[in-house]
């Protein structure tokens, strides 16, 4: 079954490691992406997957089947880059016609197969024109059917979306989602829109200069973000962020900054004067709210209202700022002194110097 | 009207034009014009006729000079040289272009070596290749020991071989030329569609006959024009090796007018003559790039 997985995979270019001990397994039928900003290592893990690079150390298997002497024409994968590629001297019918002539395919059946695939991605019109005569997302259409024409239990993309402009981004995302659920295949898919991974994806590969930072299902990436570096890639400006420390509140454990005290689990009685951030989302702040515990307070300097909910701007202590998003029947005013609570299952706590997470 | 002359005069650009309008005026157009006057007066200073006697033939030249049979054979022989050169240099740059295309140990230090026939002072080119053809030279030595047998052919002076060491100096000298073209554009082919061809299944060989090559057509006539241009002009390896010998054997075009205007000072003979293959070369090669080039813009 083809299953791909690396080893402590390592590529140097230069002495700059672009992979740096890399292990990861992607299961069969997985839709994983990797995500990361630019320079990551994203695209370069791709290509040690598909061949175009071979890795300085490290083993890389495929279906259980080490594939280090495999040149990429046997690998058996498919792949879409992000500048498309698509053969400019073939009319779109050779391009998707290609591959399995180069297979000796009958006749007969390459005409069938064209057909089918360029109905499933509504090509058809398209078939006799060259690739300057078509549109980009209409191409990256093309590039996506010449690769699943020879249905490839593994596919990559290689920021497929890149080239293309928003609206098209959307559509081709949901025609990859949809033939992903009904091909059943493997897709690799690379980004650097955290949002694209988060929709897309059943795993998500997040990764900084050549090593994996988090590896999960998005949303547990999304709520339970491994170090600072994931909680701000997924999301930077939704997340508060409140410089503090760890202290005693006297038997339990709390997180204290200026103007402010929280009260944490009691697992974190470790790092007791250690210096960290906690992290909250808006959504998981409480203004005026009984249920919750007093954890300080707060002088309203800006509100927006968004229709379905405002976001109040809150000061406090020395310059502290803190977003909250509320229900659009709350009512405050500029310069109110009012209570924050927090819902404490939903805090997180991260090392300032590390940016790992502690809980 | 009038205002309109003065601002063409006194424009800036007309100015800025003026030295490079000037240079070529006098490196193109009075040539032209003289050669084109030569050609149709009857100025042969050997023959009697000195520039102030000459007078006005008409096409007199050009009737001459397209019914001299030496002339004729001249064209012929330059033809086959030309179209013998161009295509056996076109399949060994493909063929090294092809070979190089690859991860290859020792790419930076052979490709220069392959690019050194290109550097080499024609003059010497011809001694290396007059060395090592001359009767008791390598050649002839490489030759007896494949066949077991002596072996000694007379390269510059039998008329039957004369024209093999010609060709073959020429394709050494001219080769790196175009392989230097068809390189680079065979390295211009984007990466993304090598790399799509080659996750499809294509081999290095599929790779470059499906994808390169159909896009080299532009490149490849370019190079065909670039070298044919040079090889009708071939000269000085005639010159150096056989000049034009033994009789006529090896008489390019080049050679015939220079011998004509040099050596029997036929000036105004050989000024049609000029005209003549300039016309042919204008016709041949403006119409295969316009076919190549252009094509696409005009629909």
């Amino acid at each position: 079954m083809p299953e791909i997985v690396l080893e402590n995979v390592v590529k140097k270019y230069g002495t700059t490691k672009a992979i740096d001990n890399v292990s990861v397994t992607i299961s069969e039928g997985e839709f994983c992406v990797i995500v990361g900003p630019s320079g990551s290592g994203k695209t370069t893990l791709l290509n040690l997957i598909s061949g175009f690079v071979m890795p300085d150390s490290g083993q890389i298997m495929i279906g259980r089947e080490n594939v280090e002497k495999i040149p990429p024409r046997n690998r058996d994968i498919g792949m879409v880059f992000q500048d498309i590629g698509l053969f400019s001297h073939m009319t779109v019918r050779q391009n998707l016609e290609y591959g399995l002539k180069l297979r000796k395919t009958d006749k007969s059946v390459i005409q069938k197969q064209v057909n089918e695939i360029a109905d499933k991605l509504k090509i058809n019109q398209l078939l006799d024109k060259k690739p300057n005569m078509i549109s980009g997302g209409e191409a990256q259409r093309v590039a996506i059917g010449r690769t699943l024409i020879l249905d490839p239990p593994i596919c990559l993309f290689d920021e497929p979306l890149g080239n293309l402009d928003a609206n098209l981004r959307v559509e081709i995302l949901e025609e990859i989602k949809y033939l992903h659920k009904s091909m059943g295949k493997t897709f690799v898919f690379v980004t650097h829109d955290q949002e694209q991974a988060l929709s897309a994806g059943t795993k998500i590969i997040v990764m900084k200069d050549g090593k994996i930072m988090q590896t999960g299902h998005p949303l547990e990436i999304y709520h339970n973000p491994q170090n600072r570096f994931v909680a701000e890639f997924f999301g930077i400006s939704s997340m508060n962020l409140i410089a503090g420390r760890v202290v005693d509140l006297g038997g339990s454990v709390g997180f204290e900054s200026e103007g402010m005290k929280v009260k944490l689990k009691d697992d974190l009685k470790q790092y007791v004067g250690r210096r960290v951030f906690l992290a909250v989302r808006p959504l998981n702040i409480y203004l005026e709210d009984q249920m919750h515990d007093v954890s300080g307070f707060g002088t309203v300097n800006l509100i927006e209202k968004l229709g379905d909910k405002n976001l109040v701007y809150l000061k406090v202590g020395g310059d502290q700022k803190i977003v909250a998003s509320t229900p659009p029947q709350h009512k405050y005013s500029l310069q109110d002194k009012i209570r924050i609570g927090f819902d404490a299952d939903k805090l997180h706590i991260y090392d300032q110097e590390q940016g790992e997470r502690l809980i | 009207m009038k205002k309109k002359t003065v601002a063409l005069f006194t424009s800036e650009k007309f100015i800025y034009k003026l030295p490079a309008n000037v240079v070529l005026m006098f490196l193109v157009f009075v040539p032209t014009i003289i050669v084109i006057w030569l050609s149709v007066i009857n100025f042969a200073p050997t023959q009697g006729v000195s520039l102030n006697d000459a007078s006005f033939i008409g096409p007199g030249n050009y009737i001459d000079i397209l019914t001299d049979q030496a002339f004729l054979a001249a064209l012929l022989r330059t033809v086959i040289i030309t179209a013998v050169c161009v295509v056996v240099e076109l399949f060994l740059s493909l063929l090294i272009s092809f070979l190089l295309s690859g991860k290859i140990a020792g790419k930076s230090i052979l490709f220069p070596l392959l690019i050194i026939p290109l550097m080499i002072a024609p003059v010497v080119v011809g001694n290396n290749f007059w060395l090592l053809f001359s009767t008791n030279g390598p050649m002839n030595q490489i030759i007896s020991a494949f066949a077991q047998s002596q072996v000694q052919i007379n390269w510059f002076t039998d008329a039957h071989y004369a024209m093999i060491p010609i060709t073959l100096a020429e394709i050494w000298h001219w080769f790196p030329l175009t392989f230097l073209i068809i390189y680079s554009g065979l390295a211009g082919v984007s990466t993304s569609e090598t790399r799509a061809a080659s996750i499809l299944g294509a081999n290095e060989w599929q790779i470059f006959k499906d994808i390169k090559l159909p896009k080299m057509k532009k490149i490849l006539m370019i190079a065909i024009v670039i070298r044919s241009m040079e090889a009708i002009k071939v000269f000085d390896t005639v010159h150096l090796l056989t000049q034009g010998g033994p009789g006529t054997a090896t008489e390019t075009i080049s050679y015939f007018l220079y011998k004509n205007g040099f050596w029997y000072s036929r000036i105004s003979f050989i000024s049609a003559g000029a005209w003549i293959v300039l016309l042919i070369c204008m016709i041949i090669f403006s119409t295969s790039l316009n076919s190549v080039l252009f094509k696409e813009k005009k629909i």
